[in-house]
């Protein structure tokens, strides 16, 4: 390690010998870089958004998630797990996808019954809940004049906040709040 | 493993059409352009098969890739002969290394590392891309064709009409077996910075070239997205290519170069219809430099070029998908005073410090990237011809274009007022005329003499 560090100095020195104050001046114009940076960084309310935000932030979180997980000998993260943590209503995307035929269309509740929480945005959504269920079709109540043909169609009823009992051409005998049902009997 | 193969396919492809330019490029410019040119040509392979209704899978894909470098092996070789000797690491000294340049060099580096680490660590939930490019993408590699299945149930989003290189592209990832195609993002981002730096350090010092390419990395607002799954960073990334390899050719005049960024206009207008601004900018240019030389040819084949893949997708989207582009815009023409006057508050605050609206104002949203080109073309005033004018001009036309464009939208059609449009779309569109904005700052003749200074400082000159 000795013998490295001297012959690291003898080649600066040597260096210093071909161009003197190279390296001092180097140094020089890296600190005054440096300091711009620096300067930006706190200056520029967007910069230190990003920084602050957007890459620091970002990384300490994966890293005490994966440091959690390691922690608890949990196995690595799938997408889904992911996608549990990041999109507040996918356990209930999933679970329409999971409990329904390849072939169903799913009728969506309209935008007035969904609340304005994190947990049910964009459940009134065709376009975004079709991304979950491919290759089921879905169809919002909202669009029921736009989207005729497929409203036609459909075969079961996501409820969602209670709403969508109306549409069932049976009575269940339990009422829940979450749940997605075919539109007619089952025992049909 | 699959996918290793898919991108190193892309990086391939690309070369072997980008030799078919000319093999003077540096191999900087030869890996930045190569993955722009390599993704685009399978959105285009997937474009022929879904016309002669020939289902796309990787292998159709794959084989299509291998016929092209075939094709160009010859040139492909010829440019390795030439450039090998390029490829190396620079040489290693404690006590000459470019300490300024390492230090921006390690920020860039850093910055990528943690957006990218970001990027790929969770799936897409924007949504834009959830509702739209990534569900397109997916149903594309399904189906194997570009009008999926979902056109017939009016469940493609809001992207079904956007020419298809970005979902294409995504696409193509799922195809190679990809659980999330969101490394594209990180490769378009790639391309972007890698491409602005190879040209810059063309004209000016690494120090220099690595300051700028630092503030293209570092605008807020589009650091960010680097780690969204949105066609903006991909347009971005073509709108570059195209504004600054014409810029080169206006300065070194390099043919390869002029048509090269006829084909990046066309990809850009093969990313997104509302890059159509950069097009007229740039056939506009191409021709007031060329009509001095009455070159005419050119300038009709640059123009052919440029506007090839809009009048293709347009037709495509006429005869096939059957929804007009114009169904976004406003059926009568008339002028909006007060729509007009929303929308310059907007850009004053976009390029500023100033609030308006419910938008962060530009330092915010952009940190530098307008602000200091701003600056420096001011203060570069007297150099404005030395520079070549021909180069703001380019900028001026394409966001001259780019604002009437928004300005003709029916808010109606578009069902959303023209603040929440300036808002989100206009905001994120601004992306593509920062790296151009940058570029012309980075080598003008003013930062150009105060970076020879800074360097001849450096070295003891």
């Amino acid at each position: 390690m000795g013998v490295v560090k001297i012959q690291v100095c003898q080649l600066i020195m040597k260096q210093e010998q071909n161009n003197p104050g190279l390296l001092r001046r180097n140094l020089l114009v890296a600190f005054i870089l440096g300091v711009i940076l620096l300067l930006l960084y706190v200056s520029v309310p967007g910069y230190h958004w990003a920084i602050t935000e957007m890459a620091v932030r970002n990384k300490e979180l994966i890293d005490r998630i994966e440091t959690r997980r390691l922690n608890t000998n949990m196995p690595e993260l799938t997408m889904d797990d992911k996608r549990l943590f990041k999109i507040s209503n996918y356990w209930y995307l999933k679970y329409l996808r999971e409990n329904t035929p390849e072939n169903a269309v799913i009728l969506l509740p309209p935008h007035s019954a969904i609340d304005t929480s994190d947990e049910m945005k964009f459940l009134n959504s065709a376009e975004w809940v079709e991304y979950f269920i491919f290759p089921r079709l879905c169809v919002g109540e909202d669009d029921k004049e736009k989207s005729k043909a497929l409203y036609a169609k459909v075969t079961h009823v996501a409820i969602v906040n209670g709403w969508g009992y109306d549409k069932l051409h049976y009575s269940p005998e339990k009422r829940t709040s979450e749940i997605v049902l075919p539109i007619d009997s089952l025992k049909k | 493993m699959m996918l290793f193969v898919g991108i190193l396919m892309l990086y391939v492809t690309g070369a072997s059409i980008l030799v078919r330019f000319g093999t003077r490029f540096s191999w900087k410019e030869m890996i930045s352009f190569s993955f722009l040119l390599g993704i685009a040509a399978q959105t285009f392979f997937m474009f022929i098969a879904d016309l002669i209704g020939f289902g796309f899978t990787h292998l159709v894909l794959f084989f299509a890739s291998f016929a092209l470098v075939i094709f160009s092996y010859d040139l492909l070789y010829s440019y390795y002969q030439e450039h090998r000797q390029n490829i190396k690491l620079p040489a290693f000294s404690l006590g000459t290394l470019n300490y300024p340049a390492a230090l921006l060099f390690l920020l860039i580096l850093v910055l990528f590392y943690i957006i990218a680490q970001k990027n790929l660590y969770w799936p897409a939930a924007e949504h834009d891309s959830i509702a739209s490019f990534d569900k397109l993408g997916m149903v594309m590699a399904l189906e194997g064709k570009i009008k999926i299945s979902l056109f017939q149930y009016n469940l493609q989003g809001s992207g079904g009409i956007y020419p298809p290189l970005f979902h294409g592209g995504i696409a193509y990832m799922y195809l190679f077996g990809a659980e999330s195609p969101k490394i594209i993002t990180t490769l378009f981002y790639a391309s972007l910075l890698l491409s602005f730096y190879a040209l810059c350090k063309k004209y000016v010092s690494a120090i220099n070239a690595l300051f700028f390419t630092l503030l293209l990395e570092m605008v807020p607002e589009m650091y960010s997205h680097a780690a969204l799954l949105l066609g903006n960073i991909p347009t971005t990334a073509n709108v570059a290519a195209a504004g600054i390899t014409l810029f080169y050719w206006i300065d070194k005049r390099e043919n390869a170069y002029l048509w090269l960024s006829a084909t990046f206009i066309a990809l850009s207008l093969w990313t997104r219809n509302d890059t159509v601004g950069f097009a007229v900018a740039a056939v506009a240019v191409v021709a007031w430099v060329l009509a001095k030389e009455k070159d005419w040819k050119r300038i009709a084949i640059y123009t052919a070029v440029s506007f090839s893949t809009l009048i293709l997708w347009t037709l495509y989207l006429q005869l096939k998908i059957d929804i007009p582009q114009s169904s976004r815009f406003v059926d009568h023409f008339g002028f909006d005073a007060h729509k007009m006057e929303v929308m310059i508050l907007y850009v004053l605050s976009m390029l500023s410090w100033l609030q308006f609206g419910t938008m962060s104002p530009g330092h915010l949203l952009y940190g530098l990237a307008f602000i200091l080109p701003i600056i420096i073309i001011l203060l570069n005033f007297k150099n404005i011809r030395k520079d070549h004018t021909a180069k703001l001009v380019f900028i001026f036309i394409s966001f001259v274009v780019y604002f009437l464009i928004f300005f003709m939208l029916d808010e109606k059609k578009q069902a959303a007022t023209i603040s929440e449009l300036m808002e989100s779309s206009f905001k994120r569109g601004m992306f593509c005329f920062i790296p151009l904005l940058l570029f012309y700052a980075s080598t003008s003749s003013i930062a150009n003499s105060f970076s020879t200074w800074v360097e001849n400082f450096r070295l003891g000159k």
